[in-house]
């Protein structure tokens, strides 16, 4: 049986050695961070931003019916529309909504009039505006001097900012102006029984390509339907698409520059001839790989958490969020974006052991290799021979 | 088995390998037997294979022909992770030291004792006691660098001795002493035989081989190892 002594002996005299090769010590930590931080960033971005858009559409409806004419878009009469689809079987609550693009002070801006547009969640018990009110979004609100909010070109409006959206709704309400619908239609230009598109809940969500033909058949007009599992992966592939590709065809290339320097600075004459002089001294080669693995422990154990959390506060805490996701998508997301966390753990600690594993294992092949040798054969590599 | 019978060579030969194909045998056929509590003097000239002989008794390399056998069991035929444990009885003095330049005095003498199962209470007993017998006691945190020569040697005396090993194989221990320090280290490897060490010096020290203190004294000529019981006495 091991004694108990033996270990920790082992661990400190490892410590000595990080300490004795601070230089080394120094480059293995970094290369090691930032290669989880690398790693970690891009997957923890699209896990979260997965995550996020899944909470968040899970509420939207499931689908969503636009009249279209030969021009494009057009509004939809309100009461008929509402008519025509509770006629179809499967549809629940078919809810006219009201919203449109407009000019604002920092650039367009997405003006909403009922709730129906984005989930209740994001609400969160905020009192509605009246005329002449507005609720805004974080980049909104940002471009604002006082709380006076010009909005439109044509039909323009002037409307007082009375609240505005929680900051980690901002992947929602980003760029939103939520508004009375009699505000609403003199902005968008929209006669009073007029709405943007209707929204619609299925009984059963697993229908909701099935019952499309149905319902575009219900209409006495062209209609486009927007699919809600459609717009879940619109989003995913849009998120992941630019960096994601990217990052995953430079992970094995990352992994293999570790491999290298962990492998170059473990086997080189001096520390070859140095574990010769251990062996020489009692130690055995499973001592030299227990001292190895302590030491890498002690450096890379640190390493792998700063890189974690380094990610952890580039994904999810503003404002190192915004450029992490400017970086990750090429600005095509919003700088205030807030992600969720649920799920993060898990992704850690496989990007934990993405690397740390390996690492370990390098460090394993490479000093049985070197270590197995002959003593003397290893005394024979060092400068006072 | 035998017990505690010490170290013996059997018809032990060594020829180093990948050299020339006709290389000539650096040690042939030595028959020699090393016994706990005695101090055995191996003489003989430059390039005679003195430390040759060294690294074998302690495992390092392996013979050509013939066996090392430690407590009547052939060591130099064990596969390395039997041997790698058992050198752990073994305490060397290499001729060039080998000691860890950036390390301190007391860090090099604990590189022993690390994987030696030995509680970190004895074994800065153990390190206290070798720095003192070494002279060295002043010197425990400096860095082994900015020792003298004798200095650097007593300390790879000291780390031979620190974990108490049954075998003690010196390499010219005295090379660099004055006639104080060398009779130190006399004493300290007779004292380490009387323990019941088996203790194998190879040198050229005049100091040593008109000692008195020496049991055994082998003279190693033409790859044969000669036992020479005649010596002078020391004035």
């Amino acid at each position: 049986m091991m004694p108990r002594t033996r270990y920790p002996s082992m661990a400190i005299w490892a410590a000595r050695e990080v300490q004795r090769h601070a230089g080394r010590s120094m480059l293995l930590f970094a290369c090691l961070a930032s290669l989880v931080f690398l790693i970690a960033t891009a997957l923890l971005f699209s896990q979260a931003l997965d995550a996020t858009w899944a909470h968040l559409l899970d509420q939207a409806p499931d689908l969503v019916v636009r009249r279209i004419d030969g021009g494009g878009w057009v509004p939809i009469p309100a009461d008929d529309a509402v008519a025509y689809a509770t006629g179809v079987p499967g549809v629940l609550d078919p809810t006219p909504r009201l919203w449109g693009v407009v000019p604002g002070p920092g650039g367009p801006v997405t003006v909403v009039a009922s709730i129906a547009v984005f989930p209740e969640s994001v609400l969160n018990g905020m009192k509605p505006p009246t005329i002449g009110q507005a609720v805004v979004g974080q980049g909104v609100a940002r471009a604002l001097s006082d709380k006076r909010l010009t909005l439109g070109i044509g039909n323009s409006l002037c409307v007082t900012v009375i609240d505005v959206f929680p900051a980690d709704t901002g992947l929602a309400t980003h760029d939103l102006v939520w508004m009375t619908p009699d505000d609403a239609r003199h902005l968008l230009g929209l006669a009073p029984d007029q709405a943007s598109d209707l929204a619609v809940h299925l009984f059963r969500r697993e229908e909701e390509q099935a019952i499309q033909a149905d319902l575009a058949a219900a209409f006495p007009w062209p209609v486009r339907i927007s699919v809600r599992t459609d717009s879940v992966l619109r989003h995913r592939t849009r998120a992941t698409r630019l960096g994601g590709i990217a990052v995953v065809a430079g992970i094995p290339a990352l992994l293999a520059l570790l491999l290298i320097i962990t492998g170059t600075l473990l086997d080189n004459n001096g520390q070859r001839a140095h574990w010769g002089l251990l062996k020489s001294l009692g130690w055995t080669t499973a001592d030299i790989v227990r001292l190895q693995i302590n030491r890498s422990i002690i450096v890379g154990f640190p390493a792998v958490m700063l890189g974690l959390a380094s990610a952890y506060a580039a994904v999810f805490y503003p404002p190192a969020a915004g450029v992490t996701a400017f970086w990750i998508t090429g600005g095509e997301h919003l700088a205030a974006l807030t992600l969720v966390r649920s799920g993060a753990a898990i992704v850690m600690i496989e990007i934990a052991a993405l690397v740390g594993l390996p690492f370990l294992g390098t460090v394993f092949l490479t000093c049985v290799r070197s270590a197995a040798h002959s003593p003397w054969t290893m005394l024979q590599a060092d400068p006072w021979n | 088995m035998e017990l505690n019978t010490g170290l013996a060579c059997r018809r032990l030969s060594f020829r180093w390998p990948a050299r020339h194909a006709n290389e000539p045998l650096v040690l042939e056929s030595v028959e020699a037997v090393f016994s706990p509590g005695t101090v055995s003097l191996v003489t003989g000239d430059t390039g005679s294979g003195k430390s040759t002989l060294l690294h074998l008794l302690a495992g390092l390399i392996r013979p050509t022909a013939g066996e090392v056998c430690a407590d009547g069991l052939p060591v130099s035929r064990w596969p390395p992770r039997h041997r790698d444990p058992w050198r752990q009885q073994v305490g060397i003095v290499f001729q060039h030291l080998a000691l860890i330049p950036d390390l301190t005095v007391a860090e090099n003498l604990l590189l022993p004792m690390i994987p030696r199962r030995i509680a970190w209470s004895r074994m800065q007993e153990e390190i206290l006691r070798q720095l003192a017998d070494a002279d060295l006691s002043a010197l425990a945190e400096t860095p082994t660098s900015a020792l003298s020569s004798g200095q650097r040697q007593r300390l790879a005396i000291a780390r031979a001795l620190v974990a108490r090993p049954r075998f003690i194989l010196a390499d010219e221990p005295t090379a660099f002493q004055d006639d104080h320090h060398a009779a130190q280290i006399r004493a300290q490897l007779c004292q380490s035989a009387r323990e019941g060490a088996v203790v194998v010096i190879c040198s050229h020290d005049p100091r040593l081989r008109s000692s008195d203190e020496i049991d055994r004294r082998y003279h190693l000529a033409s790859a044969t190892l000669h036992k020479n019981f005649a010596h002078r006495k020391a004035p």
